[in-house]
């Protein structure tokens, strides 16, 4: 499996098949004596953006902070629950459990639900 | 049978697609300065819609992804940051063209001015997107849209010489004007050529889960479709060229344009070209906004769909809802459709390489379209494209400061 080319950048899904997100980044280990190995799977939009610029990582996890709840941070799964990698990466979580959905949880509850006929 | 039906739907739906405010406009521009002189740039751009159409519905049912998942995935996130914003801005500024069309034909309806009527469209346009009613505005849009045909039935009561029509295919540049002749060619390409366009295409099948038995239907919508609706722009060509060119009118103002069908088909003309205008402009302003809703969920993962509910999909249906109200910002302030049209239109053209450049890679690429990658002929279509999309962003600006005024 080459992660860049096979798993970076896949969608996401937990194991309803419910869209988490893409893989934003992969967090890797570093161990004595042995090869480094994944460690995390990574979503959200720091990760991202630092990828582009480190001042563009910075500004979002600026961002992060002031939106706080609605947006609760980057989501880290920890490798041993992916279960498949092809067209999406899967994994063993509920979308819900993890803060992937926070944004869309924060706007179902005050945004949308506040729209007239809805 | 239902396959049969879905081919025709997707036809009548490329014909309503190709016809809107930008094509209309740049057509009936192009014939009142310069003939049939332009024929050639309608032709290009309904072949290079076919060309990048085919091959997204392609990308779509062999690979199961769409154009943005793929771009997203083969290129990773640091490249494919600039085809969504570039799309996302050039789609937006096309977007409150639309919407300015659908208020311009409203105004020329009732004397009420568009910088009301737009707000009304948005709104409209808004609530039937947020109630889920998408696939009923595009086969209503794109059925209604059909009174457009009316060009050419005006083209051909007009009897234009078709010899001279057919002679426009070959470019040919103008002693004068030469800067306005190629700032409307450059502008006549982005107006067919629009990247939401084969976006949607290769999302629509995704949503109708097109798989390899689809690429024969795939090859017939995109062309068919596609090549209908230049000859729908070629016939506003012709018209304009009968109706303008001799009077010496040239169109710098919206309401020139119901002089189209109104001096061709008397009394009825006017009421078709303002069905003709507002339908299809309306049609293509839902698409856009849900096109760019698409492309930034697609782009970061999210759920997307058409029949996606607001409630279970907030930052999806959100998206649409932002891009539609700030679009109708520029029209509600008084910007001039026709101006804010024809701008739009070049910096599409201009847009082209970010989109088109990548498609190269894509669509040769096995782990993605395995046996169904481009052969030497697509290839060859492909390349220059590219390279006129190349042509087209360096001229683009030159031509706008030079020609577009």
């Amino acid at each position: 499996m080459n992660l860049v080319h096979d798993v970076l950048d896949r969608v996401v899904v937990d194991r309803n098949g419910q869209h988490m997100g893409r893989v934003d980044g992969l967090a890797l280990e570093l161990r004595d004596g042995a090869p480094p190995r994944v460690s995390h799977v990574v979503i959200g939009a720091e990760p991202a953006m630092r990828r582009l610029a480190r001042w563009l990582g910075r500004l979002a996890e600026a961002l992060g902070r002031w939106t706080g709840e609605a947006t609760r941070g980057p989501t880290c799964v920890p490798w041993e629950v992916v279960t498949v990698v092809g067209k999406y990466v899967e994994l063993d979580v509920e979308a819900e459990d993890t803060s992937a959905l926070a944004l869309e949880l924060w706007l179902r509850e005050h945004v949308v639900s506040k729209v007239p006929g809805t | 049978m239902k396959k049969i039906f879905d081919v025709a739907l997707g036809i009548v739906t490329g014909i309503g697609g190709f016809l809107e405010v930008g094509s209309i406009t740049t057509a009936a521009q192009a014939g009142a300065s310069f003939g049939y002189r332009l024929a050639w740039a309608v032709a290009i751009g309904a072949f290079g819609l076919i060309v990048l159409s085919e091959m997204s519905g392609r990308l779509a049912a062999v690979s199961g992804r769409t154009l943005a998942d793929a771009m997203r995935e083969r290129f990773g996130f640091r490249f494919f940051v600039i085809p969504l914003v570039v799309v996302l801005l050039v789609s937006f500024l096309v977007l409150a063209s639309e919407l300015g069309g659908v208020a311009l034909a409203l105004q020329m309806a009732t004397n009420v001015s568009l910088r009301w009527w737009v707000l009304i469209v948005t709104v409209v346009a808004w609530a039937l997107l947020w109630k889920g009613t998408f696939s009923i505005i595009e086969y209503g849009t794109a059925g209604l849209g059909l009174v457009a045909l009316a060009f050419v039935v005006a083209a051909v009561k007009l009897h234009p010489h078709w010899g001279q029509v057919a002679g426009g295919l070959v470019p040919t540049q103008p002693a004068d004007d030469r800067a306005h002749y190629w700032f409307l060619a450059v502008s006549i390409l982005g107006a067919s050529i629009s990247p939401y366009l084969y976006f949607f295409y290769s999302s629509g099948s995704i949503e109708d889960e097109w798989d390899v038995t689809y690429l024969k239907m795939n090859r017939v919508v995109a062309g068919l479709g596609n090549a209908l609706g230049g000859l729908l722009a070629l016939a506003v060509l012709v018209v304009a060229a009968r109706v303008f060119l001799p009077r010496g009118i040239e169109v710098e103002r919206g309401e020139q344009l119901a002089m189209l069908l109104s001096s061709p088909l008397a009394r009825w003309g006017f009421a078709f070209f303002i069905m003709a205008l507002g339908v299809n402009c309306f049609g293509a302003a839902t698409e856009i906004a849900l096109s760019c809703a698409y492309l930034i969920a697609q782009g970061l993962g999210w759920e997307w769909g058409e029949d996606a509910h607001p409630k279970r999909h907030a930052r999806y249906s959100l998206a649409y809802t932002v891009l539609l109200f700030l679009a109708a910002v520029p029209m509600a302030a008084g910007v001039d459709p026709l101006k804010l049209t024809n701008v739009s239109m070049a910096l599409t053209a201009a847009s082209l390489p970010v989109t088109v450049i990548p498609m190269i890679v894509l669509m040769n690429d096995e782990a993605l379209l395995h046996e169904h990658t481009n052969k030497w002929a697509g290839n060859a279509a492909l390349a220059v494209l590219a390279l006129l999309s190349v042509v087209l962003l360096v001229a683009a600006l030159p031509l706008q400061l030079m020609g577009g005024g």
